[in-house]
């Protein structure tokens, strides 16, 4: 159980970073650029941890303070509940709303950690990450919530038996599309959007503070594409050798990641903070509710129209 | 080794004729891409690791420069762009100015021209990132006598958030 454990921190880590590299060098490709070595959110976490921190005086310390730790460490436990490359977690504690809170927590660090800068674009990007979280969870929490009625279990181990979108594809096309929002990228970068707020919470931040709270948000941009592969994918294809398995998952998430998030970042500017809202909670939350509806009133339209394929 | 990988910058424009900020906006296009090294623009001078400079220091300039420096956190470089932070360029001997870049801040890579090319701006952010391997965190927190003069003093520059009134034109 130890050993499973430091595989999944020491795996979900690499794997976070090398994301942010491959992200970055997509990206550039789209843009015609040639874009940085795909080690390269490695180079910038350990120089940030070797510089200097600074705290401003107009801050409350310790709140500046404890929400990168508090970013970073809800990311280490929701790593250790989510399947990871592995057909069970590697603690078997946690369940599926244990994990939905856990991905909120870097948003709310964020909140916490821009409202104690003192900085008024700390403040602007606090209230703009609010927005954001309201905006994307709500389509993502009625799909999850459709798979685990029709999963008949919480158990993020019994729910990923099953690979969801072949029974309930709008749920996961609902959920898939939020994933840019819970990047943080481009088009909905709004709570950073370095051209217009100057990073917003970020903005005081420097050092090892700043690595750790980047490194919480790449985390969860890692665990949140792992939560939708085990849920939607399911975990039946990992029956390789453990390092096979490693890289079928994390081919998975590239692909979720490079499709969804980067094309995308590249290739669209940044969006007004009330249009968010707008966004989210017409077309991917109705996707996701009609799901529901119909999974409650019994339809069960994939077999009705893909009987002869066995599903 | 891994500063010299990512350097992040922080550009400031300390009274420049905008031709040095063309080409330092140029460093990020597909043409010279700058990213390929790590180059980062970052909007907060916290997050910053180099400072590139473009312009002779103005007077109003000075007390905003030196603050910006200091909030650098160390290890930090800088690096003149353009003939004007190196001598004054065209300007020198203008009333409004108080000198050259390396009498306020000290000054770690020159990069000469008016303006300089983009990929010598590129090599002197490069220079400067390899410079920051050697440095300490802790040491070098080269505080310049001219921020605590800026420091003590009544200064314009105000970083608390200003009420309405203190706008000029807010009453209108």
């Amino acid at each position: 159980m130890i050993a499973s454990i430091v595989v999944a921190l020491v795996y979900a880590f690499v794997a976070a970073l090398l994301l942010q590299g491959i992200r970055r060098i997509v990206v550039a490709h789209s843009q015609f650029r040639k874009g940085p070595s795909i080690f390269q959110a490695f180079y910038d976490f350990f120089k940030l941890m070797s510089k200097e921190s600074l705290t401003p005086n107009v801050t409350s310390p310790l709140l500046f303070n404890l929400a990168p730790i508090l970013s970073v460490a809800s990311m280490l436990v929701a790593a250790l509940i989510i399947p990871l490359a592995a057909s069970t977690s590697a603690v078997s504690v946690g369940d599926l709303i244990v994990v939905i809170y856990l991905l909120a927590i870097p948003p709310i660090a964020l909140i916490l950690g821009g409202s104690a800068s003192g900085s008024p674009y700390g403040a602007i990007g606090a209230a703009r990450e609010v927005a954001l979280l309201i905006a994307y969870e709500t389509p993502f929490i009625v799909a999850m919530v459709t798979v685990a009625l029709a999963a008949g279990s919480f158990q993020l181990n019994t729910i990923s038996a099953t690979a969801w979108i072949s029974v309930l594809p709008l749920a996961a096309i609902a959920a898939i599309w939020t994933l840019p929002a819970a990047a943080a990228v481009q088009p909905f970068d709004i709570a950073e959007a370095p051209t217009e707020i100057v990073s917003g919470p970020y903005v005081e931040y420097s050092g090892p503070n700043l690595a750790l709270l980047q490194l919480g948000q790449w985390l969860k941009i890692f665990l949140y594409a792992s939560l939708i592969a085990a849920v939607f994918f399911g975990t039946a294809i990992y029956h390789f050798q453990p390092a096979v398995n490693f890289v079928i998952q994390f081919a998975i998430i590239v692909l979720l990641v490079s499709a969804f998030i980067a094309f995308w970042q590249a290739t669209s500017g940044r969006t007004r903070v009330t249009r968010v809202l707008k966004y989210y909670w017409t077309v991917p939350t109705m996707l996701a509710i009609i799901d529901l509806v119909l999974y409650l009133a019994g339809v069960r339209y994939m077999h009705f129209l893909f009987g002869w394929a066995g599903l | 080794m891994f500063r010299a990988r990512s350097p992040w910058v922080y550009f400031i424009n300390t009274g420049s004729c905008n031709g040095c900020d063309i080409e330092v906006l140029a460093i990020q296009s597909p043409r010279y891409s700058a990213e390929r090294y790590g180059v980062l623009r970052v909007g907060s001078p916290r997050h910053a690791d180099v400072l590139v400079v473009t312009g002779p220091v103005t007077k109003r300039m000075e007390d905003r420069l030196t603050m910006i420096y200091e909030q650098i956190p160390n290890p930090k470089a800088v690096v003149a762009v353009g003939s004007c932070p190196t001598s004054n360029g065209i300007f020198d001997g203008g009333y409004s100015l108080t000198g050259p870049l390396d009498t306020v801040i000290p000054v770690d890579v020159y990069v000469m021209g008016c303006p300089p090319r983009p990929l010598n701006i590129v090599s002197g952010i490069l220079k400067a990132a390899k410079m920051l391997d050697s440095r300490r965190k802790g040491k070098g927190g080269r505080r310049t006598a001219r921020f605590d003069e800026a420091m003590s003093k009544e200064t314009t520059v105000d970083l608390k958030f200003q009420s309405s009134d203190n706008v000029p034109g807010a009453e209108e």
